[in-house]
């Protein structure tokens, strides 16, 4: 069996959090840490090594950006993909912004894509 | 000839014949009875008729020259009336189109302080402008003599009682004087509305009335006449003589104190004659002051001079006759008859040029250069007649004042045509920002929207997994209401695209690659609706500076329209061509002049479907978000106001030409890179 990867998930909305770890978990292939804000998320990365981390962009104190930069300082090899509300040809989402994560998701997301996505920002990079 | 007039003919009962006849009959009866005897007879006689006959001749010409004075007075007054209401209604005009501009509208200070200023440098007659809120507190103000500092702006109460009104109307004060400059003026209120029944603020203009006094002392009434102006409130507002205006009495007070300020009519009194009538707009009274004196002068003149004359007459004759012998009867008789003719014929001509003169025929002149008094009778008829003539020429003047006022009357036409169009681009303008007003509040309650949304569509396969669904008829279901999740994104995506300005790459490029590239994508389409596409597209057309894949979305959102519309197939057109811009249209919404000048070179392209056609009624509201024909759920109302929102940002311009069953015409026009030329 294929070792787990482990995911940090980051977003306000606990909802979101809660129904997200449970499907990617349900998939067998991942172990999700689900956390409410970008300071809990930048504590926990610092914690364990990730192999992904998917970060909500518009959150109250330390926003998705943020952690973007934070986390790639340290390891600018960890996968980061945004997942926002925002549409990238959106100037709220700035080429700047997006060019600093490793994808974007827009919400609302369905679940299959969600997966596929994630597949393909993982494969990316262990080619690497 | 007036019935006035021929009535005053009948009335003169001297007739040039009758006068012979009986000049005749005395020499008759003279020839015939004793001299002394007739002598007196033809002195009471002749006397009495000739006195009674001139009298009458006065008097009638008295009534008919002051019922024409009074007509020709009246005219003036009307003239001056009118000249009056156009000149203020053109300040209002100003400031009713100055109450629409969107500056002024939203209130900005700044520019309406700039606005305003150049409105006091431009129009003397404004004293002072301001800019007051809702609740009357003044925000701008502009003096044109004073500084205006920030400690100056007054609270203006009385426009608080309209602060939730949605009727404010525009209003003026009476007519009031000046502590300061002793000058007449009234103020004048124009509400400021963002729309119809929604009261922004207010307009308020103080306007100096004494720059209507040149108007009026250009029109003289005779030598010693004038006119004057005075309001309902008994102000004077004009008058030669300044120092009653600042005392603002009406000089004639007495004599209208019993008269509405609506009536028009002539009055006489000892010494003038007064003509007056009203202004409708201003509600001021126009009076015009002839004294009866110089009214009448000509005719006490000639009245004077006709009876001296006939006493010196008289009384020559009496003497002559009183001496001549009976021996020298018939030598006398052959010289009176060769006297009296060469008396008869003077008054004759001048009896004849009386009643020239009483018909109307002002430019008659008696002919009679004798060295007596019937030469300076005639001369004084001649002169009469000269002051008749100069009337009649006064007369002449007032229609050419008359042909001043219908150029006025043209002006504020146009000035009206110009308000009326403001109006509607204000209108445009309303529905513009109300649609942009729309587009923001939409894009604030999307974002919020759509979290819930992501919440729904992770929450769909969280209860699928969690309770462990394999039901193929609730995995439906599920299916079902990710569908519905998909189509409410879908709508808030058209939204934010529509509200949220995306950055422009504006390159210069081919036009008919954008189209080329677009037809790639819905070839499908057409193929499968059975559709035949011709391309009516010049070899080589100007560059267009464009955005490729926005202008690609326009070129499919019409397109793919165009599909929809035949869905029994038929020909799609696309045609491209270059425009000079020679003239301006008007669209649905939009018009030419908001994007070019005469001049501009343009590409049009027009895509023309020949399928069901738009109805007329709908025709107006196709570019308004959220408003479909499609079937709930099908269409999201979004396309067009989309598709308009990006030819807008490109400077360019999107119209429809429709016809109910014979198919649409999308047409649209932008402008080409400088420096191109015409394909």
């Amino acid at each position: 069996m294929l070792k787990k990867k482990k995911v940090l998930l980051i977003d306000d909305e606990e909802s979101i959090c809660r129904f997200t770890k449970f499907n990617l978990e349900s998939t067998g292939k991942y172990d999700v840490t689900a956390v409410l804000s970008g300071e809990e998320g930048l504590k926990k990365a610092k914690e364990t090594a990730f192999d992904l981390v998917i970060t909500d962009f518009r959150m109250s104190g330390i926003n998705g950006e943020q952690v973007i930069e934070a986390l790639k300082r340290k390891n600018p090899d960890l996968p980061i993909l945004l997942f926002s509300i925002y549409h990238d040809d959106q100037t709220t989402i700035t080429p700047t912004i997006k060019s600093k994560a490793d994808g974007l998701l827009t919400k609302p997301v369905d679940f299959e894509e969600l997966h596929a996505v994630i597949e393909k920002v993982l494969e990316k990079f262990d080619k690497k | 000839m007036t019935k006035q007039k021929q009535s005053i003919l009948e009335k003169i009962n001297i007739h040039p014949k009758k006068l012979a006849d009986r000049i005749l009959l005395f020499l008759v009866t003279m020839a015939v009875g004793a001299p002394t005897f007739v002598g007196i007879t033809f002195f009471l006689m002749t006397h009495t008729q000739i006195s009674k006959a001139i009298s009458d001749l006065t008097t009638q010409t008295k009534i008919t020259l002051e019922a024409e004075i009074s007509a020709k007075n009246k005219e003036l007054a009307e003239k001056i009336s009118i000249l009056l209401n156009e000149r203020v209604k053109r300040l209002h005009s100003l400031i009713v189109a100055a109450s629409i501009i969107p500056e002024v509208v939203d209130l900005n200070a700044e520019y309406s302080e700039f606005l305003l200023k150049k409105f006091v440098y431009q129009n003397p007659s404004f004293l002072e402008i301001s800019v007051a809120d809702r609740r009357g507190q003044e925000i701008v103000k502009v003096s044109r003599d004073d500084i205006v500092l920030k400690k100056d702006f007054k609270v203006i109460s009385d426009l608080a009682k309209f602060a939730d009104s949605t009727e404010a109307k525009s209003y003026k004060t009476e007519v009031k004087i000046s502590e300061k400059t002793g000058l007449p003026f009234i103020v004048l209120f124009q509400p400021i509305e963002r729309y119809k029944g929604r009261l922004q603020g207010w307009l308020i203009v103080s306007i100096d009335l004494s720059y209507l006094w040149d108007l009026i002392s250009s029109t003289s009434v005779g030598e010693g006449g004038y006119t004057y102006v005075v309001a309902v409130n008994g102000q004077l507002i004009s008058h030669p003589n300044k120092k009653l205006i600042y005392q603002g009495k009406d000089p004639f007070a007495d004599v209208f104190k019993d008269i509405p300020i609506n009536e028009e009519g002539t009055i006489k009194t000892k010494k003038y004659l007064l003509t007056y009538v009203h202004t409708t707009y201003l509600n001021w009274r126009v009076v015009t002051v002839l004294p009866l004196e110089e009214a009448l002068k000509p005719v006490i003149a000639t009245e004077d001079l006709l009876s001296s004359y006939l006493k010196g007459l008289l009384s020559k004759m009496g003497n002559f006759l009183l001496l001549i012998s009976p021996l020298l009867f018939f030598i006398g008789t052959i010289i009176a008859l060769f006297l009296t003719k060469g008396i008869t014929t003077p008054i004759l001509k001048l009896v004849k040029g009386t009643q020239a003169i009483a018909k109307g025929n002002f430019s008659t002149r008696v002919n009679v250069k004798t060295d007596d008094e019937i030469g300076v009778l005639a001369t004084s008829f001649n002169h009469m007649a000269e002051e008749m003539e100069r009337l009649v020429q006064k007369e002449r003047e007032l229609a050419a004042a008359e042909a001043a006022a219908d150029t006025e009357r043209a002006r504020s036409r146009e000035l009206k045509d110009a308000y009326e169009k403001l109006k509607r681009t204000q209108n445009m303008l309303l529905h513009a920002e109300k649609l942009s007003a729309v587009g923001q509040l939409a894009s604030g309650v999307a974002h919020e929207v759509k979290n819930p949304l992501g919440i729904i569509s992770q929450g769909l396969k969280y209860i699928q997994l969690k309770l462990n669904i394999k039901d193929k008829e609730l995995q439906k279901d599920f299916d079902l209401i990710n569908d519905a999740v998909k189509r409410a994104d879908k709508i808030i995506r058209g939204l934010l695209d529509f509200s949220v300005p995306t950055k422009l790459e504006l390159k210069p490029a081919d036009l008919t690659e954008v189209i080329d590239a677009s037809v790639e994508l819905v070839a499908k389409e057409l193929s499968l609706s059975g559709i035949k596409l011709k391309k009516e597209i010049p070899s080589s057309l100007p560059k267009v500076m464009i955005d490729h894949s926005q202008m690609q979305q326009v070129f499919i959102n019409l397109l793919l329209n165009a599909v929809h519309a035949m869905p029994k197939g038929g020909d799609l057109i696309i045609r491209c061509y270059t425009r000079n811009i020679d003239e301006f249209t008007e669209g649905i919404g939009r018009r030419s002049t908001d994007f070019f000048t005469v001049g501009d070179n343009t590409l049009v392209c027009e895509i023309e479907d020949h399928g069901h056609g738009i109805p007329k009624n709908i025709l107006p509201r196709v570019f308004e978000p959220f408003f479909t024909t499609k079937a709930p759920g099908k269409g999201t109302g979004l396309g067009l106001p989309v598709t308009r929102s990006i030819i807008d940002t490109h400077r360019g311009l999107i119209d429809i030409k429709s016809t109910e069953g014979k198919g649409t015409t999308m047409i649209i026009t932008l402008p080409v890179v400088k420096g191109e030329k015409h394909a």
